[in-house]
């Protein structure tokens, strides 16, 4: 009980961390005011933009006031829309996270038995492609990628529609372009802990004993990939809200990382800052259920050991 | 030969916090003494606490409580300079006791600048000479020496520093029987050279009594015995220190078992 | 956030047990990658030097040229943009920046990252509990967010956009050399040099510095091409350098509008991104294999 309390009380230290970061880098840096207004604007139109966005102020006094405000789920008003920013943050938020789910989902039922299939058949024809795929799928641009899958399959070819979420084939494209890296990654990683527990030993107790093969390999040794792959999708969840901004910008898709790419713009920055929170929320949310779930999924941690 | 202490320890004490469990004793009000020149063997099985009271004796492990005087001064919590030089210490593992990642001759270099006026009285050549390499190892990286030249190595960088004490943790148990013997002989012509006192741990029995003038038998954190080693190896008081000479084959023991089994 | 691999980041906690010297056939390939990414960065230096037309010369009546093998010209081979530039000119202009910004902002992000991780693994207590809680608020702050919300606010010059992919980078040196660290600590000839009064600051900068070096540098290998993507989506959306100074991401943005009628604008940007990210990940690999035994997936 004590370990959960621990892993909470970490996760709400990093969100205050996280949080204070975003508040000091999006103020510290320059006036907000400058950069919504133009460098010619008068002194006048200066001091009104800094008293709306309350820059005026001492540093310490914004700080509590957003703290303030934060506790109580306040993110501030858009300065484009003027409306409250956790409103409009939440309308686009189901829209992202379709996304994500789907391009984690895409990720890992793919994934998974890719890697398993080429830890199986190191070095065969098979091995070798998978590897030379995922590596290419992190090295290539996410919104260029979309940018080609629009190009051949929605324009030239007509097969699927080119943006927007009207329907459900529009979903289907953005959440494939998305699950690129994590789909390389997922693969490599499973590949390689999986070759790990397959040159253990005990495959060969597990052949002695007279299982097949087939079956050793998809319930043994699954089992132990699946405490590696459960980081990596930890750490994939703040990837994702990360390439989505740019796969959302490419297919219009309505989400939180199109929003962002508006506000920015739109220079609304109260609305950018609104956002920044919203995705570290996320991230520090899914790392602490993973960190949570490592002691359900493997049981030699279960007894708390120093 | 016994007359000025080199080392001197009282009510040494050790105790290792654990997370979740009760707090280890490793060692547990033991008195220790060094004597110029003496070479004093710390004899028990693994677990018996003899690496941590080795270490703590170095200034290099904690020590939860008790006195500890190195020629005379009671180092503080930070060993420094002189104090630091004075106790050095020669590992079970010699080639991981240097640096994967530095070519000998350039360890050398770095203890001389770390101690200018303490290490000026040899070159490395002449010290390398002094215990048995070639200076052409001094161009080498650790992985390229077997296990008895790294060990030489090591006594070479400490005996570098002048120290009256030197602490041999395990130095001979990851070599094989020929190696040992030359690190021995080593070992007794440096204290015959420079009176250089010597703590040795270990748990073989032979190389104990090979080199050891008096001995001490640590089991569970404490001495149960204690005294000149030839007596205490032919004479054992305490039981433990009869259950460990006893388990020890003999030669002749072991020449009676091969009668039996011709 | 860059593109490394889940596998370093995961199982980079724990270090080799012994330093192993590089097989021949991993050397070679070290050396099948290194010399092609050290041409390119040799081009991409020069590249002001070269005999190519001024990428920012707008040619209009020139505009929308297809490349060489698609009806165009060798006067442009690669063709031309929507205001007539030359695109293999803006190509290898897009390229000197691209290498900057990467190899600069993996220096920035690791002067401090590993100096953050060598003092937090080696001194431990309450020093190492601040900097793991700052590595992971950082690793928290989603990567593009936090970079899109100090560009908005500080404004986009070379010098910003470097800092801020420090930021992005840095944290994961800190992890990675902080696990080494900590694991090297213990090891006897960290000991050794404690008993021989080598001061605490050399142990670390020189020695566990030396001996953290392989993973350093395997992990700066792949955060150069994370940085080039980093680097070429914040222009995509606008954020990137000011012409005209030439990003590819800026290029690809550009040529968006134009993907029916003339789709090499927006296609090429993306193929050299992707090919050099592509070599530096390759480079990155065929290090680690060399020098870290244990990664081996074979």
């Amino acid at each position: 009980m004590s370990r959960a309390a621990a892993h909470i009380g970490r996760a709400l230290a990093t969100l205050w961390l996280a949080v204070t970061a975003a508040f000091l880098l999006t103020r510290v840096s320059g006036d907000p005011a400058v950069r919504i207004a133009g460098e010619l604007a008068t002194d006048d139109i200066l001091d009104g933009i800094r008293h709306q966005l309350g820059t005026d102020r001492p540093l310490i006094v914004q700080y509590f006031d957003y703290l303030w405000h934060l506790i109580r789920f306040d993110l501030g008003k858009s300065l484009t829309y003027h409306t409250d920013n956790l409103e409009l943050i939440g309308s686009r938020l189901p829209a992202s996270l379709a996304l994500a789910v789907g391009a984690m989902a895409v990720a890992i039922v793919v994934g998974v038995p890719l890697g398993v299939i080429s830890a199986a058949r190191v070095g065969s024809l098979i091995d070798r492609v998978v590897s030379v795929i995922s590596l290419i799928g992190q090295s290539v641009p996410l919104f260029w990628v979309g940018l080609m899958a629009i190009m051949f399959l929605a324009v030239r070819w007509g097969m699927l529609p080119a943006g927007g979420n009207e329907s459900l084939t529009a979903y289907i494209l953005p959440t494939l372009t998305l699950a690129t890296i994590p789909l390389a990654q997922i693969t490599r990683l499973t590949r390689s802990s999986m070759g790990e527990a397959l040159s253990g030993g005990f495959i060969s107790a597990g052949l002695a004993r007279g299982l097949s093969r087939t079956r050793m390999i998809w319930n043994h040794a699954l089992r132990h990939t699946a405490l590696p792959v459960l980081t990596v999708i930890a750490l994939q969840a703040g990837m994702l809200l990360s390439g989505s901004v740019t796969v959302e910008v490419v297919y219009s898709w309505p989400g939180m990382g199109r929003l962002i790419a508006s506000a920015v713009e739109l220079r609304d920055f109260t609305l950018v800052q609104g956002l920044v929170v919203v995705a570290a929320l996320v991230f520090v949310v899914a790392n602490l259920a993973v960190d949570l779930l490592y002691p359900v999924i493997d049981p030699r941690l279960r007894r708390s050991r120093s | 030969m016994v007359d000025a202490p080199v080392l001197v320890g009282e009510h040494l004490t050790i105790v290792h916090a654990r997370r979740g469990r009760e707090p280890l004793v490793a060692v547990n009000d033991v008195a220790l003494d060094v004597g110029r020149g003496e070479i004093v063997g710390i004899i028990g099985e693994s677990g018996s606490g003899k690496t941590s009271l080795s270490m703590a004796v170095a200034g290099i492990g904690p020590l939860t409580s008790g006195t500890l005087r190195i020629a005379g001064t009671t180092p503080g919590t930070i060993w420094k300079g002189d104090e630091r030089a004075a106790v050095q210490v020669i590992f079970q593992d010699p080639v991981g006791s240097l640096d994967p990642r530095q070519r000998i001759g350039r360890g050398l270099h770095e203890l001389r600048r770390v101690h200018p006026r303490r290490t000026s009285w040899i070159t490395d050549e002449a010290l390398f000479e002094r215990v048995g390499l070639s200076s052409q190892l001094l161009q080498r990286y650790p992985q390229q020496l077997s296990g008895g030249q790294a060990q030489r190595i090591a006594i070479a960088r400490a005996i570098l520093l002048r120290p009256t004490l030197l602490v041999a943790d395990e130095p001979t148990s990851a070599l094989d029987v020929r190696v040992q013997a030359q690190i021995i002989v080593l070992l007794r012509e440096l204290r015959e050279a420079n009176d250089l006192a010597i703590l040795f741990v270990s748990h073989d029995f032979g190389v104990v009594r090979a080199l050891c003038d008096r001995v001490n038998v640590m089991y569970q954190g404490r001495f149960v015995e204690t005294g000149p080693t030839g007596e205490v190896f032919d004479n054992p008081q305490h039981e433990y220190t009869r259950r460990l000479v006893a388990a020890v084959p003999s030669r002749a023991g072991i020449a009676r078992r091969r009668e039996e089994v011709a | 956030m860059s593109a490394i691999p889940a596998d370093v980041a995961v199982a980079g906690a724990a270090p080799a047990t012994r330093p192993v010297a590089p097989r021949r056939r991993d050397r070679r390939s070290i050396l099948v990658f290194g010399i092609p990414l050290g041409v390119l960065i040799l081009v991409s230096l020069v590249a002001s030097w070269l005999p190519l037309p001024d990428p920012n010369r707008q040619m209009l009546r020139d505009s929308k040229l297809p490349p060489l093998l698609f009806g165009g010209s060798w006067d442009h081979p690669l063709g031309t943009d929507l205001l007539g530039r030359d695109m293999l000119s803006r190509l290898v202009h897009g390229g000197q920046l691209a290498l900057i910004l990467g190899i600069g902002g993996t220096l920035a992000g690791l002067l401090p990252g590993v100096t953050l991780g060598l003092i937090g693994g080696y001194r431990r207590g309450w020093v190492d509990a601040a900097i793991s809680r700052v590595v992971e608020a950082q690793l928290a702050l989603p990567g593009i967010m936090l970079a899109i919300a100090i560009l908005v606010s500080s404004g986009r010059s070379v010098t910003v956009i470097i800092v801020v992919l420090s930021l992005l980078s840095w944290a994961q040196y800190a992890r990675i050399v902080r696990a080494e660290t900590i694991a090297l600590r213990d090891r006897t000839f960290v000991l050794a040099l404690r008993a021989a009064g080598v001061p605490t600051r050399r142990i670390i900068f020189r020695h566990l510095l030396a001996n953290t070096a392989g993973s350093i540098s395997v992990l700066a290998a792949l955060q150069v091409g994370g940085m080039i993507l980093i680097e070429s989506s914040l222009s995509f959306l606008g954020l990137g350098v000011v012409a005209p100074d030439i990003s590819w991401g800026a290029m690809l943005a550009g040529g968006r509008d134009q993907i029916t009628q003339a789709w090499w604008i927006a296609t090429l940007p993306g193929v050299a991104i992707s090919l050099v990210v592509l070599l530096t990940n390759l480079f990155a690999d065929a290090l680690r294999r060399a020098y870290d035994p244990r990664q081996r997936t074979y």
